[in-house]
């Protein structure tokens, strides 16, 4: 049955009852952070993919299962930035990885070097190299957008809040998304292990569902997808909430690294960040890098089993320059893992491996590896999407099952109380109202004149005002015609995505069918896929609201739960 | 094509634990089960999801295929759940007993 049982009395029923109401309060409390995250988290596993929809001018792209040339466009890569930045402390080659990840090309960052006193730095120095031409894509010629790395960035920092800290006694505590992201996180957690602890018939209903019955379907549909799931959702919950240790718990890394100026910021970037552990603070006197080449070479000897993804280059131009070479394999071990050389001579300086002589630092490194899924091949990236949806339902499940069971507990003639009423409201404009600003985003993204300045805040503003307009609809209606209409604008607005991607671009679905491109043409289709799910909650929905309307007292008895 | 295997195989052993559950037993076969056949279904589902995890740990190793096999165990309880309620009529049907005297019309 699932329901508190408030007739057994003693320590089981009192128990069973504060853990049911831990239960029902933490999710409600922070179920629009949680399902937000839950959201932009799953668009998060296709980040690359969507910022490459999201910037057509970078054209289509064929060559996924070839391996790239390395060496030739690190090469190529290094050539650019030193062209255009030639002093740069700081170059990150970010190379495209065959099939898991859809980009075609080259990301560049260069940090500028530090300006004299009382002048500004010049701008850092961002670019991408195309991986089949070698040539530097014009920044000018591809429109300004925060493509999927904005949604992505949305998921653990929100938006709109200042990424800024307090420092209370030398201890900076974590910055304010970060704060309220660990406290909707830690609130997940004690949802999972309180679900657990409250459904009595976890094995019993693993695989039930009775739809059609008000209350005991949403219950159902709420149970499925966190029990079915809940290997995922307990990972996701706990990796989550310690890919910030350092941030919630400040004491411990004050403990061991000291706080504010005592702190040695290059072996916590190496022992705690496993970063730059070979890096070397620069001379002043010039030298000629070495090529890349041998060095990339050297680094697939050390990887046979992975492709190289990451180049960082520090101090290049000087003699103490050091090159970090990543590679990135499917393995789930986690951790940095890099080779590194002395940039003018060639030679090996040292490698950097998973933590031996640190198990739960290994076991950390796993459980991050296993969050962010950055190791999964194409399939297990399309089950970490699916996953990340039901996770994302369960959220909803949850949230609409507490209105509905406390409208069903309403007498024939009683009314909502506010509280019932705000709920029963809001959920309409979280859950819909939230997928419907997704797809604005998209829409921006492809209406928004190119040379608009301040484009890709914009995009992003549209997403946040259409999401305010959606929680104003539902505020204005009766929550079930609310549902309706939302759900048919979802089917609308994801559906005629590919509408409007074939009037104002080329890589509308009809060309990246043809060529091959099938990242491209996956975007295009999932939107229609979304839709189509979309359509069939809206005829759900439409079907409640005629039901209602015109209901009479022997109707809604035939929602109610039988006596069991 | 270890995902096809392999998820055949959760599909198949997630099925027969569901079915040896009387509430899904009933109205897909139309009896109750007796005991030899929970029994049998039982032994034949886990063996079935061992012989799943075994393929994907021996062919993708054991960090990435334990990981590929939950992903399964996922994808095929969903898939059991809607068949079983969507296939076999449990719509209506709620535990899969006899209709009341006050459906039946």
């Amino acid at each position: 049955m699932g329901q508190v049982s408030k007739d057994a009395g003693g320590f089981h029923g009192a128990f069973r009852q504060s853990i049911s109401w831990m239960h029902t309060w933490v999710g409600l409390v922070l179920g629009v952070v949680l399902y937000f995250m839950f959201v932009t988290g799953t668009t998060g596993y296709a980040q690359h993919e969507i910022t490459r929809w999201m910037k057509p001018e970078l054209g289509l792209q064929t060559n996924f299962e070839t391996p790239h040339d390395t060496a030739a466009m690190a090469e190529a890569a290094l050539a650019t930035t030193l062209a255009n930045l030639p002093s740069a402390p700081l170059i990150y080659l970010t190379l495209p990885v065959t099939g898991r990840d859809g980009t075609g090309y080259v990301n560049i960052y260069a940090d500028s070097p530090p300006a004299p006193e009382g002048q500004e730095p010049a701008e850092a120095y961002e670019a991408q190299l195309s991986a089949t031409t070698l040539q530097p894509i014009d920044p000018a010629e591809v429109r300004e957008t925060g493509g999927g790395q904005v949604l992505y960035t949305m998921h653990y920092n929100l938006h709109y809040i200042p990424f800024e800290s307090l420092t209370l006694f030398g201890f900076t505590l974590p910055a304010w998304p970060t704060l309220i992201v660990g406290i909707a996180t830690m609130f997940m957690l004690v949802a999972i292990i309180t679900g657990i602890v409250v459904h009595k018939k976890i094995f019993a209903d693993l695989f039930t569902f009775r739809p059609g019955k008000g209350q005991r379907s949403w219950l159902d549909a709420h149970n499925l997808s966190s029990v079915l799931a809940l290997p995922f959702m307990i990972m996701i919950t706990y990796s989550g909430l310690i890919m910030y240790t350092y941030d919630y718990m400040p004491t411990v890394k004050a403990a061991a690294y000291g706080v504010g100026d005592a702190v040695d910021t290059a072996r916590v970037d190496c022992e705690l960040h496993e970063y730059g552990c070979f890096k070397r603070a620069p001379t002043g006197e010039r030298a000629a890098l070495a090529p890349l080449s041998p060095m990339i070479a050297r680094a697939e000897v050390a990887y046979p089993d992975a492709e190289i993804k990451w180049i960082d280059i520090f101090n290049a131009g000087d003699t103490a320059a050091t090159v970090d070479i990543w590679p990135s394999g499917g393995d789930l071990s986690g951790g940095s893992t890099f080779i590194s050389f002395d940039a003018v001579t060639g030679e090996v300086l040292g490698t950097k491996g998973a933590r031996q002589d640190n198990p739960v630092g290994r076991v950390g490194d796993v459980l991050l590896a296993l969050h962010e899924g950055n190791y999964a091949g194409p399939m297990l990236r399309w089950m970490y999407l699916l996953t990340g949806a039901v996770g994302a339902a369960m959220v909803a499940t949850g949230l609409v099952l507490w209105s509905t069971k406390r409208r069903q507990k309403l007498k024939a003639t009683e009314r909502a109380d506010l509280g019932l009423a705000f709920v029963e409201r809001t959920n309409v404009g979280i859950i819909a109202g939230l997928l419907i600003a997704l797809a604005s985003y998209f829409w921006a993204n492809r209406l928004l004149p190119v040379g608009m300045e301040g484009r890709a805040d914009w995009e992003v503003n549209v997403m946040f005002l259409t999401w305010g307009a959606m929680l104003t609809h539902a505020a204005l209606r009766p929550a079930r015609k609310a549902w309706a209409e939302q759900w048919l604008l979802a089917a609308l607005a994801f559906g005629l995505i590919p509408v409007v991607n074939a009037v104002t671009t080329d890589i509308h679905l009809g060309a990246t069918l043809a060529a091959g491109d099938w990242v491209l043409a996956s975007f295009d289709l999932s939107m229609l896929g979304l839709a189509a799910f979309f359509a069939l909650a809206a005829r759900k929905a439409a079907s409640r609201a005629d039901r209602s309307a015109s209901s009479q007292p022997s109707a809604a008895t035939s929602v109610m739960e039988p006596a069991e | 094509m270890i995902w096809i295997v392999s998820g055949l195989l959760t599909l198949a052993g997630l099925s027969a634990l569901a079915l040896s559950q009387s509430k899904h037993h009933k109205p897909v076969m139309g009896t109750l089960p007796t005991i030899r056949r929970v029994r049998s279904l039982r032994v034949g589902g886990w063996l079935a999801l061992a012989l799943a995890a075994g393929f994907c740990v021996q062919v993708l190793g054991a960090g990435y295929g334990l990981v590929v096999q939950t992903a399964l165990l996922n994808a095929a309880g969903v898939a059991v759940a809607l068949i079983l309620t969507y296939g076999f009529g449990q719509v209506q049907g709620g535990r899969g007993q006899t209709r009341s005297a006050a459906n039946r019309r």
